[in-house]
């Protein structure tokens, strides 16, 4: 049963972002519409005519124009907010690669889509895992409660002053940024301050931004940026702690768990088909086969050092749901490379869900006893 | 107004490493004292992205945020709009060469103008890519030498100042660096009105049009005194000419031989006859289509098009 | 066997040239060659420089060089901003274009071989000039092959006669600094040098404004303007059409030198024709 103390109210993953975004007083919006991401882009829309959400939202005219426009803002000192999908976050990727490199903390959200051609409006994770080097923050989460908890934990984490970069909260695309679930709108007052910038454009202390930076200084700057990411999970971990303190409810931001302790085979996996592992996970149980579940919250900054401590001497399988053509999954690539030095049983590479295949707690039980490693249908 | 007015502080520090006889530092000083420095300027991959100088420090002495080569006036948008939450009244200004607002920057300057963003877009055109050597852009004009067209380009050049027009926006101007009191009247007028503004200034660049150095601003003049550059401004949607434009298009002034500003620079030496002819006739048509926005009326005798 | 070169110029006096010129000439003889421009933004007057490797090996080195066996100084005001002498080992060549002598070279090193030449008065007295500015780079490659440096007169006289307009010219100039050049060998101070660098924390990527990004640009410039204040009559025309802001409105308009980089556009917005140019001479080494 719900406790009913705050407003709940039953939203779209696509909704919650959007209202996520008005609880965390963002004051200017620049977005650009596409499927399946439109509607946060149409919900803040109202939000802002209707006078409930306090900001400017400047219609652009593409998705480069868009993280353009948040990159301007926050360097002139107002906390900002956009929300994209596949093409657009494909079509950005230059501006994604500037926001970081300038220390400005936007978060965004993706409505996780296939990149085509052939056009493919569906849940994949290859379009945020494709911006995996450009220096955001990456959260993947798998239900909307969690999307609307995480927007305003990933203000919190990329306005820190010693953090200062900006953070994707991705989400499976039609599974969640579409389907309806109840969703407790907590105000962020006591949690989220005002956006107070570190440095803003100012003509009382005129300075310039992003000019020519020779070599050796380039490289102090993007160590920097390596350095903040390894604090970043140090204070996720706080934060987790003080977000439960004021609304008591767990909203991890670096991993879940799932019955892993006893397990013998551990799923670990991301975004929406990590809820529905944890189906696959009871099912599983019920037939006298431990199977536990680690869904990685934060692929960036990776928590090596978290994963190694879960699945040592597990026999471990990655489900991805995207593709790294010539290397393979990237969940699998950096896993395996994270757990180089630590013992495990086994560790295989899976692949589901490409384009938006349904990815169903029969899935997981066919993919863990079949030697293959792409299931390309769906096992209902 | 006497130059004796114009506001006195140095904005363009010296020292910096613009080539000699630079037509943006020119420009940009008189723009940055036209506005009395309370300007944040917005710039994109150019020359002057360059000639501001490396880490640590920056040539110009109002705030400047550089940007991706395609974004300029989307940046500028996103400033804009947090000044305005923040009410601060500092004019954002895009500052950027013909090929952030021609090519790769034209949508981003399309969609803003269209959105209607209270910012000044400053275009500094030298009709090529300077900063990345010479190259062609699509403000190059026809016949001219660049690296990416040897043998001349082959294609007559757009009219940006025309498209920001056609977008109805509340101000729009040409200028040159040969008449800085003209662009510093028409930088205090766009800073009076609210809405988009956009002005493009005619920047002759020595190397890249292949002229003496020290012939930068009588290169700026000869461009309009021959006809080839237009001076006009249009406020809400009224354009009238300037300068010695005004005076060609009231018939009180002839144009002066167009052979004696393109033979002036080495980018135009190869050009036969013919080409010359091809230029004459593009520049007559561009001051047709521009009679016909005087006044903000369409003069139906001259317009052909009409059926 | 290698042989790495660098040579330091103003933009505009053909440094990256030379060295091009000099790596093809090695390869015509057989060598295997490099030559790599110091990586940044050119611009006329301002210090660059160029690097040649030459070796009877396969080059797989690909950084820049940092301790040349001979180091080729194109104009002598680059002395006064640049350390040439920077990263060079004992008894390496020094060829410096300038009308002083070997024994006027000061260095830390315990010794090295200094070659000097006069190219500009050589350029100037063959008529080698380009835009009326002496062409320095093939006479002072000349002087470079009284160094070790393995290649011919006759391989590079081929190259520059085929590749410029005026290669007669060129071919003399090369074959009168051969000639003229002084050859010696000078003992130095004997000092140890440990550079320091310092290092600057970057946090974001801010910059503040100053003057002088480029340094003193003086340096650029090869004419200098002088006001006639007799003529002047505070129009006021010269500052405001000053590319450089280098142009200080005091009790009178008055030419900052330190940063005027001679382009010479305040002679021609002149309404009274009170500023006349003439040739810049700076003291040299």
């Amino acid at each position: 049963m719900y406790d009913v103390k705050y407003e709940v109210r039953i939203l779209t993953g696509n909704e919650t972002a959007a209202y996520a975004a008005m609880n965390s007083e963002v004051r200017v919006v620049a977005a650009y519409p596409i499927t399946p991401a439109t509607p946060v882009v149409e919900t803040i829309s109202r939000l802002v005519e209707d006078g409930k959400m306090r900001a400017k939202f400047i219609m652009v005219e593409s998705e480069h124009s868009a993280m353009a426009a948040c990159i301007g803002a926050s360097a002139a000192g107002s906390r900002t907010f956009t929300a994209t999908s596949s093409h657009g976050l494909a079509y950005m990727h230059e501006m994604l690669h500037w926001a970081a490199n300038a220390r400005t903390p936007i978060v965004m959200a993706v409505a996780n889509r296939a990149i085509g051609p052939g056009w493919n409006i569906w849940a994949d994770l290859g379009d945020s895992l494709s911006q995996r080097d450009t220096g955001w923050m990456q959260l993947y989460c798998s239900h909307n409660q969690e999307i609307y908890d995480t927007i305003a934990m990933a203000y919190r984490l990329a306005e820190n002053k010693r953090i200062l970069l900006p953070a994707m909260v991705c989400y499976d695309g039609f599974t969640l940024s579409h389907t309806s679930m109840p969703v407790e709108l907590t105000e962020f007052v006591d949690f989220l301050p005002d956006y107070e910038p570190v440095w803003m454009l100012d003509t009382e202390k005129p300075f310039t931004h992003g000019n020519i930076l020779p070599p050796e200084e380039f490289a102090e700057l993007r160590h920097n940026i390596q350095k903040s990411h390894d604090r970043a999970l140090r204070l996720m971990e706080k934060i987790e702690e003080e977000f439960y303190e004021i609304y008591r409810r767990r909203t991890p931001l670096i991993l879940e768990e799932y019955k892993v302790e006893d397990a013998e085979k551990v799923i670990v996996t991301m975004g929406a088909i990590g809820s529905e592992a944890k189906v696959a996970a009871d099912s599983l149980r019920e037939k006298k086969v431990k199977v536990g579940v680690v869904r990685l919250k934060s692929f960036r900054p990776f928590p090596e050092k978290h994963v190694k401590k879960l699945l040592e001497d597990k026999k471990v399988f990655v489900f991805d749901r995207a593709i790294s053509p010539g290397s393979g999954g990237q969940l699998y690539q950096e896993l395996k490379a994270a757990l180089s030095s630590t013992p495990v049983k086994r560790l295989s590479p899976r692949v589901v869900g490409i384009g938006g295949i349904d990815v169903t707690k029969r899935t997981f039980e066919k993919a863990l006893f079949e030697r293959k490693i792409w299931v390309k249908e769906v096992v209902s | 107004m006497k130059i004796s007015e114009m506001e006195r502080e140095e904005y363009v520090l010296p020292g910096n490493t613009a080539c000699h006889g630079c037509p943006s530092t020119v420009a940009l000083r008189t723009v940055l004292k036209a506005l009395d420095g309370n300007a944040v300027l917005v710039i994109p991959a150019c020359c002057t992205s360059v000639y501001m100088g490396p880490f640590p420090n920056s040539a110009i002495k109002v705030p400047v945020f550089n940007t991706a080569f395609a974004s300029a006036a989307a940046t500028a948008s996103g400033i804009k709009a947090s000044f305005e939450l923040q009410g601060r009244d500092t004019e954002v200004v895009v500052w950027a060469g013909d090929g952030g607002t021609y090519d790769i920057g034209l949508q981003a300057l399309s969609g803003a103008a269209e959105r209607g963003e209270d910012i000044i877009f400053i275009c500094y055109n030298n009709e090529m890519y300077s900063n990345t050597g010479v190259q062609r852009s699509g403000a190059t004009p026809y016949g001219a030498w660049t690296t990416t067209t040897w043998k001349g380009k082959r294609e007559h050049k757009k009219d940006v100042s025309e498209l920001m027009l056609a977008h109805g926006i509340p101000y729009v101007a040409t200028a040159s660096i040969g008449y800085l009191r003209d662009l510093y009247e028409k930088v205090r007028t766009a800073k009076q009105i609210r809405g988009f503004r956009y002005i493009e200034i005619l920047a002759p660049c020595p190397p890249g049009w292949r002229f003496p150095m020290d012939k930068t601003i009588q290169m700026g003049k000869l461009a309009v005194e021959s006809g080839m550059w237009v001076l006009f401004e249009s406020v809400r949607g009224r354009l009238r000419f300037t300068g010695i434009s005004k005076s060609i298009a009231e018939g009180r002034r002839k144009m002066k031989n167009l052979e004696e500003y393109l033979l002036a620079q080495g980018r135009f030496s190869h050009l036969k006859p013919e080409d010359v002819e091809e230029i004459r006739r593009f520049v007559l048509k561009k001051w047709e289509r521009l009679a016909m926005f005087v006044e903000g009326e369409v003069d139906a005798a001259v317009a052909k098009f009409y059926v | 066997m290698l042989i790495s070169i660098r040579f330091h110029g103003r933009g505009g006096q053909g440094a990256v040239t030379a060295s091009k010129i000099l790596a093809e000439a090695a390869g015509r003889l057989g060598y295997y060659s490099q030559s790599m421009p110091f990586f940044g933004p050119e611009r006329r007057g301002a210090p660059v420089m160029a690097y040649t490797r030459i070796s009877d090996e396969p080059i797989f080195e690909m950084s820049q060089v940092y301790h040349p066996n001979v180091v080729v100084v194109l104009d002598p005001l680059i002395m006064k901003v640049v350390d040439i002498f920077k990263g060079v080992k004992e008894g390496a060549w020094i060829v410096a274009n300038t009308t002083k002598k070997p024994e006027d070279f000061i260095f830390d090193q315990e010794y090295l071989n200094v070659i000097t030449v006069d190219a500009t008065g050589i350029a100037i007295k063959n008529d080698l000039l380009v835009a009326g500015l002496p062409v320095v780079n093939t006479p002072m490659l000349g002087a470079l092959l009284r160094t070790e440096t393995p290649v011919t007169l006759e391989t590079l006289e081929e190259i520059v006669a085929g590749k410029f307009e005026e290669g007669e010219k060129n071919v003399k100039a090369i074959r009168e600094a051969y000639d003229l050049a002084e050859v010696k060998l000078i003992h130095g101070l004997g000092k140890r040098r440990y550079p320091r660098k310092q290092r600057i924390k970057v946090e974001f990527p801010i910059s503040v404004p100053a003057e002088g990004v480029a340094g003193k640009t003086k340096l650029w410039r090869d004419f200098r303007p002088e006001i006639d204040y007799d003529s002047c009559n505070d129009c006021l025309n010269c500052w405001l059409h000053c590319p450089e802001s280098a142009i200080r409105l005091n009790d009178r308009v008055e030419i900052d030198y330190d940063y005027c980089k001679g382009c010479l556009v305040c002679v021609n917005v002149c309404p009274k024709k009170a500023i006349s140019s003439e040739r810049e001479v700076f003291v040299d080494v």
